[in-house]
């Protein structure tokens, strides 16, 4: 199965917290039998305790949550676009980061959350990709512009 | 010269630590530092924190570990601005008196 489905992408004006957000995307994965209601839960605690917002070059953030690859059935990301931004917590400094773009990773096994890591990684060097994503009104838009990183990564970084 | 002792860590000790550690073994080996790199998470510190050198993470690292052994490994995630992350690891372990 693609990495990235049509299922999985959200598109919404405004967000409460990363909690919101996090049970947003959780609820996509549910439904498509993604993952188990307690892989949500376990994400939600190491947002709390080690939080994953990412302040990227350009103001366009974004947040990578994740859990041990436990619980989930298939592999998978999903990716919430949230126009006006969330506030996260940035990964080691603690501090407020207004983030538009969540990727909730589900891997089924640590070799495959590297890989998924290293496919958003790549994806968010590029400030273009976010703006494009940001900006996307459909989600078969922000389809079109994941697929692309189907293909070896281009940039500055081969991860 | 005794070898520095290296530890990249992140929350899990699983994803974002494995992502730092290619990049950072990738750069010694660049540059010639023979470390000993090894991964973990933050309870690892805990037990056996003094035992490291140089200390990379993704996550914030407790209070009670010295914190001028810590690097913040962000940049090397994100791209902007990992030059200096790795200059100042590099300065970590290359400076004898510390």
């Amino acid at each position: 199965m693609a990495t990235f489905i049509k299922e999985h992408i959200v598109i919404v004006e405004r967000c409460r917290g990363p909690e919101e957000a996090i049970r947003l995307l959780g609820d996509r994965f549910l439904r498509t039998g993604t993952v188990g209601e307690e892989y949500i839960d376990r994400v939600l605690a190491r947002e709390r305790d080690h939080p994953t917002g990412l302040s990227l070059e350009g103001g366009i953030n974004a947040a990578i949550p994740h859990a041990d690859p436990v619980g989930v059935f298939r592999s998978g990301v999903a990716l919430g676009v949230i126009r006006q931004g969330v506030g996260f917590k940035e990964m080691v400094s603690e501090r407020d980061v207004r983030v538009q773009l969540v990727f909730l990773l589900a891997a089924d096994s640590s070799a495959g959350q590297l890989a998924l890591l290293q496919r958003i990684v790549a994806l968010l060097q590029s400030r273009e990709v976010r703006e494009r994503l940001l900006f996307s009104e459909r989600e078969e838009q922000i389809l079109r512009i994941l697929a692309k990183g189907d293909q070896p990564f281009r940039g500055e970084e081969p991860w | 010269m005794v070898k520095k002792r290296v530890i990249v860590i992140c929350g899990t000790g699983v994803a974002t630590s494995t992502l730092v550690l290619h990049k950072v073994r990738e750069f010694l080996r660049e540059k010639g530092i023979d470390a000993h790199v090894q991964q973990g998470k933050i309870s690892d510190l805990l037990t056996s924190g003094g035992d490291f050198d140089l200390i990379i993470s993704t996550t914030a690292v407790p209070p009670s570990v010295n914190q001028e052994k810590v690097v913040n490994a962000v940049p090397i995630l994100t791209g902007a601005g990992k030059e200096r992350v790795f200059e100042e690891i590099e300065a970590k372990l290359t400076n004898e008196g510390e």
